[in-house]
């Protein structure tokens, strides 16, 4: 109930108008064939090489989304005191943060869903209508890196001030989407930078690698378990840490 | 928090690590070993370029993930693999002596999609196969022709590839003249490998050969000998790289080999597409200058003595 009273307050925000407008750029940008990927100088307008690169377009705006839709949540709630409303109500705090970090899951996923039908969109349109089924379970898996996002920003929301936990969130999503670039400065750098990349890399989760996982659900149909439950363990993780944790007004 | 609520906490969060341990891809992994079985199933196209005995079973292929060295040793039909800690880090093909013999060296090809993908490009299995054929050229080159190698470089030691590099941008960007000219000579070379009448391919080499003989008076002794060694070392190996591309995807060698012969690259990416062209030319003139060849001469040189200029 409070997570549905959350998610209805949501909705009714205009950052969803921005999705579904970002949503309708992207895809008409892919289906007009306005967006190329250049090898070696030369453009390629091939649907197996384009449509990754679409999906990780749209990946990285519903991470973008997830943030922003995460991010003030539980903070708005306690400067409403809201929270005391609840408790007094004898709902516990962790459980009434949960069922707002459903909201949040839920607004972010919604949104996730309309990037995703931009992609569907095209998947018809260069006429590969066969590949269309397995967008279904791509959706649902590249929905659990979605989840990461917005289980990691709520958590960081309880722990820190708005300002600060959207920094955060951002700097994690980032490294989370741009996973390979990190892994490439590791191997790169020497020294102490390239213990950090190192401690980065073990600790934040490879948002790229799910995505990158979710799209060869699509072009090659394969299923990668191992990416699955390490993704699976995040959600445990932060899901946890949204449980523990404690705002200072507790 | 009821006991129960913990204990069924705790077993999710126990089935997903064990869940993530227990998938977790261990040792070389498939497409790595699918990288190299293809290379293998293309000794065929390797055959018909003509070097004697270039087989690329009798060079091991070690596979750096960043953590090993897997290392794929033929054996007959099969092949062995050893796992190693890294002889070197690399984030691109190269090879190495171990125990007197010469490897191949190449990244695990999710590592090179990871490094091509930063730069928005792809890297397939038929890429990572070329590759590793290029640099079983370049071990099939030291393994026979050590010595004529080596004495390419003369007196000089280029032991660092970065100040080659460095060194042949320098002269480029300071003598754009021999930039200028370089790309004519390009054009020429490209013009030849596509015309059938040999006069016309004489009196194009005739040009060629003043064009060169001016270019090379502008750069410095160094430059000069580095341009010979990549010309000869790299240039061939780009030619079978290319050779083995075409044997598996026509369209790609198109598009990255064939059409970019007149294409002028800064640094020593050039000179690869320079003898690649004249290793092409060569075939024209005689298909069977690959059976002597012994890297002793310029390619260039060869050109000239079959056509008498």
């Amino acid at each position: 109930m409070i997570a549905l009273i959350a998610f209805k307050e949501k909705i009714r925000r205009k950052v969803f108008f921005a999705v579904f407008a970002l949503a309708a750029l992207i895809t008409l940008i892919f289906s007009t064939g306005a967006a190329t990927v250049t090898i070696n100088g030369e453009s390629v307008t091939d649907y197996k090489i384009l449509m990754p690169t679409m999906l990780t377009v749209m990946n990285a705006a519903s991470c973008a989304m997830a943030v922003a839709l995460s991010l003030n949540t539980i903070p708005k709630e306690y400067e409403r005191h809201t929270n005391q409303l609840i408790f007094i109500r004898g709902v516990s705090q962790s459980r009434y943060r949960i069922q707002l970090a459903i909201a949040n899951i839920t607004a972010s996923l919604v949104s996730h869903a309309i990037f995703f039908s931009g992609l569907a969109v095209y998947i018809i349109t260069s006429k590969n209508p066969s590949e269309l089924l397995w967008a279904v379970p791509s959706y649902m898996y590249s929905g659990i890196g979605i989840v990461i996002v917005s289980l990691c920003t709520t958590c960081l929301s309880i722990v820190f001030s708005e300002m600060a936990a959207g920094v955060i969130s951002v700097v994690i999503m980032l490294i989370g989407v741009f996973y390979p670039m990190i892994e490439l400065l590791k191997g790169i750098a020497g020294g102490l930078s390239g213990k950090i990349f190192k401690a980065l890399l073990f600790v934040l989760p490879n948002l790229h690698g799910i995505q990158s996982a979710a799209g060869c659900l699509i072009t090659e149909h394969t299923f990668d378990l191992h990416i699955m439950f390490v993704a699976l363990f995040y959600v445990y993780l932060f899901a946890l840490g949204i449980i523990l944790f404690r705002r200072k007004e507790d | 928090m009821k006991i129960s609520n913990i204990i069924i906490t705790a077993a999710i969060g126990i089935g997903l690590l064990s869940g993530a341990i227990f998938t977790k891809p261990f040792g070389l992994s498939d497409e790595d070993r699918a990288c190299y079985e293809t290379a293998v199933s293309l000794q065929y196209a390797a055959d018909n370029i003509g070097f004697t005995d270039f087989y690329l079973t009798d060079y091991p292929v070690s596979v750096c993930d960043g953590k090993n060295d897997y290392v794929l040793i033929s054996n007959g039909n099969s092949y062995d693999v050893v796992k190693r800690a890294p002889v070197i880090e690399t984030l691109a093909g190269t090879i190495y002596e171990v125990d007197g013999q010469y490897e191949v060296i190449v990244p695990a090809r999710s590592l090179m999609k990871s490094l091509v993908g930063v730069i928005g490009e792809t890297w397939n299995e038929n890429e990572q196969a070329a590759m590793i054929w290029h640099e079983a050229f370049h071990c099939w080159q030291m393994s026979n022709y050590e010595d004529n190698i080596v004495s390419i470089l003369g007196e000089n030691s280029f032991e660092d590839d970065s100040f080659g590099g460095a060194l042949i941008n320098s002269q480029y960007t300071e003598n754009p003249k021999a930039a200028e000219l370089f790309r004519k000579q390009l054009v020429l070379l490209s013009d030849c490998i596509g015309e059938k009448d040999v006069d016309i391919i004489k009196e194009s080499i005739v040009k060629y050969k003043k064009l060169d003989e001016e270019r090379l008076s502008l750069l410095s002794e160094d430059t000069v000998c580095l341009e010979k060694y990549y010309t000869r070392v790299e240039g061939t190996a780009s030619y079978v790289e290319a050779c083995i591309c075409k044997s598996q995807d026509a369209n790609r060698y198109e598009s990255e080999y064939q059409s970019r012969l007149a294409e002028y690259s800064e640094g020593s990416e050039k000179y690869y597409t320079l003898g690649r062209s004249q290793c092409m030319l060569l075939d024209k003139l005689d298909s069977n200058w690959k059976t002597e060849y012994d890297f002793s001469d310029d390619l260039i040189d060869l050109i000239y003595e079959k056509l008498g200029v």
